[in-house]
């Protein structure tokens, strides 16, 4: 049992933060609201150019030598950045989808030259394919439709169409969260291969998307504390108040408790255990999250609530992504179903 | 990073695992913390003992044996998933102290006793006036020729203090210092001349101790390290305590009990693990019970590798406690109308358990620091809020 990042993962870690807190501080990030597209563009291109992408492929793939735990550190530091980019959706949900059925796409997404989303299974999306191999159909909440060059677009319970970006004309959708979403047609639409990673995609995603609200959550945290000792009411910081200090202490213990299922998860990429902790850190975080983000925005009482506190970053990060890549509510139940199948033996 | 064990590790969990099941019985959240069987334990203690596992991590010169802190951490979880009793906080704490602190009459007269698993300490910390606020204690120990006279009270002695154990006592030896700078630790035998103890009986069926001191006189060769110092030393516990505090590893077998029970039982023709609320609340404990353990683990991994950990142990103590309290009040959601019922009710044994544990966990978000007091070091150590 080892606790610590090898020498690579700090210097990857450090290089990441370095680059949020130079480049793109929360103050700018939450600029992006009054020119969206041409800001997430110029930042994506900034991420690419670094290399990023090929973090979480494994070496012959042109990959980092740790893979999902280089991954990690970088989902880590984008979430305390609150960074707004398709890593998680490109780099690791589809990307390794796609790595796991050996598709040679893998190669542009990991040079930052393709960008493939997964168009998730929503309440309102529906899409036919046709006997002819065509697609007809509507996909919703779709993620970085302003900078995708590729989708894939679920049919049935794991096979997935994949289908040009230049066959669809995306609309963006406004929606609360950090993440660019929108909605497409499909309308007679070729599907340039059918594939069938099982649900890789899913389960890369959800421990993506796990890290990503951990370091959300806890730079959220760092906003509150830094606050509460800073605000005088009735003569004295508010942090030395206790009603205060132990919403505090729950957040972090909430972050805490999340932080190793995370951890773990992506320690066992690639080995046995790994799908069960991706699962269970995503369900945890997926709602804890959440509600740590908007207890963070309560300790700073009315401010937080003005559009332009960065306290709401974090929140509105955890809006956009809890739900994505497995419901917490969906995970438990699978997850209760083992436990109690395991039982009746 | 890594969370896995090494194949030496593992090999040491299963050696200890076949000596739990030949010399203990099977994995029980219950067993040993339940009914006390003082002849069955003490047998038990003399096996445990010719093993070297209550001097792990002591000096040689003291008996210590060379265990890796790994396999330390390793032994008191199997110990705690069993419900096998073990002095754990002898081994970690109170073995370490006495050899640093303690004079060598004390030393030579306890330690073996230690060694062999045959005595038992009793913490004299809380007094009626002084629970959380534990550096304002009363309890007066006045120097007397070449020791001491302790005259006092204190409270929540556990188990309750039997003929032959030591009380671990904090005493006030200068009232006129500041607090924290007054007190001392005295190691006082239970049956001592002056010492008279009650019992309570508690929510858990089980009895605390308190204990009345009047004129009692202790040698100065009982004085624990200097005068005046008792406060260090009663920190000191605190840091060497950071891992041993760890009773939780009983939560697995707990959970799977639950989840036994919910796909065993039906109720009006359904079965309670088809039940849409039965199955999210186990979707949602089995999460959580994972997480407890990899809290566990990680700090036995840090504190062992010598990082500086600040409210980790105040973060651990709060969720597991709480933990165990959302896994016994699902458990008596399953069992329905019936979970009030007592083991001496007669009805179903796993019931009775199930209430007995119930009952105890409300200790255990208040003994060892209420999770409050726990919250107050999360915000101050751990996050740096100011004092209010």
């Amino acid at each position: 049992m080892d606790y610590e990042l090898n020498e690579p993962q700090r210097l990857l870690k450090r290089a990441a933060a370095d680059f949020f807190a130079r480049e793109y501080p929360l103050d700018r990030m939450r600029d992006f609201r009054h020119d969206p597209d041409t800001n997430e563009r110029e930042l994506w291109t900034a991420i690419s150019a670094m290399g990023w992408n090929a973090a979480p492929f494994s070496e012959e793939i042109g990959g980092y030598p740790g893979s999902f735990m280089d991954a990690a550190v970088l989902l880590e530091e984008m979430g305390r950045g609150a960074c707004a980019s398709p890593f998680v959706h490109s780099a690791v949900a589809a990307g390794l989808a796609l790595a796991e059925v050996n598709h040679p796409l893998v190669k542009a997404i990991a040079a930052g030259d393709a960008v493939t989303v997964m168009a998730p299974r929503t309440l309102l999306s529906s899409v036919q394919h046709s006997a002819d191999g065509h697609l007809d159909g509507t996909c919703l909440a779709v993620p970085w439709v302003n900078l995708a060059t590729h989708y894939l677009v679920p049919l049935g319970s794991q096979r997935y169409a994949l289908v040009d970006a230049k066959a669809v004309t995306p609309d963006r959708l406004d929606s609360a969260g950090l993440d660019c979403i929108g909605r497409f047609e499909l309308r007679d639409a070729r599907v340039m291969d059918l594939l069938d990673p099982g649900d890789t995609g899913t389960v890369c995603g959800g421990a993506a998307v796990a890290l990503v609200l951990l370091d959300a959550g806890s730079r959220s945290l760092d906003l509150a504390v830094a606050y509460a000792k800073d605000r005088i009411q009735f003569g004295k910081p508010i942090g030395s108040f206790q009603a205060l200090q132990h919403k505090c202490a729950d957040m972090l213990i909430a972050l805490e408790a999340g932080r190793n299922l995370a951890y773990k998860a992506a320690t066992l990429h690639g080995q046995e255990g790994f799908a069960r902790l991706a699962r269970y850190a995503k369900a945890y975080l997926g709602e804890a999250v959440p509600r740590v983000t908007r207890d963070a925005i309560q300790v700073h009482g009315g401010v937080g609530f003005i559009d332009d506190h960065k306290v709401q970053l974090c929140y509105r990060l955890a809006l956009g992504l809890a739900n994505s890549y497995g419901r917490p509510g969906d995970i438990r139940r699978d997850v209760a179903e083992i436990q109690i199948a395991a039982a009746g033996r | 990073m890594d969370y896995a064990y090494t194949d030496d590790e593992i090999r040491f969990r299963d050696e200890v695992r076949a000596f739990l099941a030949k010399e203990w019985g099977p994995p029980d959240p219950v067993a040993g913390r339940d009914v006390h069987d003082a002849e069955r334990e003490r047998g038990f203690m003399s096996k445990v003992a010719s093993r070297g596992w209550l001097t792990m991590g002591w000096p040689e010169e003291y008996g210590g044996t060379s265990f890796s802190p790994m396999e330390r951490y390793i032994l008191s979880q199997e110990m705690n998933r069993a419900g096998a009793p073990f002095p754990l906080y002898n081994v970690n704490v109170l073995g370490p102290l006495l050899i640093k602190f303690a004079s060598d009459e004390a030393k030579s007269e306890l330690l073996p006793r230690m060694r062999a698993g045959a005595l038992k300490f009793v913490l004299g910390y809380t007094e009626p006036e002084t629970g959380s606020d534990l550096a304002s204690l009363r309890t007066r120990a006045e120097r007397q020729g070449d020791g001491y006279v302790i005259n006092g009270q204190k409270l929540y002695g556990l188990p309750h203090p039997a003929d032959g154990d030591i009380i671990f006592l904090a005493a006030r030896t200068d009232p006129d210092a500041p607090i924290r700078k007054g007190i001392s630790i005295f190691l006082i035998d239970s049956s001592a001349e002056g010492v008279t103890v009650t019992q309570n009986r508690t929510l858990g069926g089980s009895h605390v101790g308190a204990t009345y001191y009047d004129n009692v006189y202790v040698p100065a060769s009982r004085r624990l390290g200097e005068e005046n110092e008792g406060w260090r030393y009663i920190r000191e516990c605190m840091d060497l305590d950071r891992v041993s505090g760890i009773p939780y590893a009983h939560f697995p077998v707990l959970f799977e009990m639950l989840v036994a029970f919910a796909a065993g039982h039906e109720r009006d023709g359904r079965r309670l693990a088809d039940e849409p609320w039965v199955i999210d609340r186990i979707g949602r404990l089995a999460i959580e019970v994972e997480a407890a353990q990899l809290l566990q683990e990680m700090m036995a991994c840090k504190v062992y590798a010598g990082a500086e950990v600040h409210a980790e142990s105040s973060i651990i103590k709060a969720y597991c406690t709480e933990l165990e309290s959302r896994l016994t009040e699902f458990g008596r959601e399953l069992v329905g109308e019936l979970a009030a019922l007592t083991t001496e009710a007669g009805v179903d044994e796993f019931i009775g358990r199930l209430n007995f544990l119930s009952r105890l966990n409300v200790a255990m978000t208040i003994v060892g620091g209420t999770n409050e007091i726990q919250r107050n070091i999360i915000a101050l150590q751990g996050l740096g809020l100011p004092r209010g």
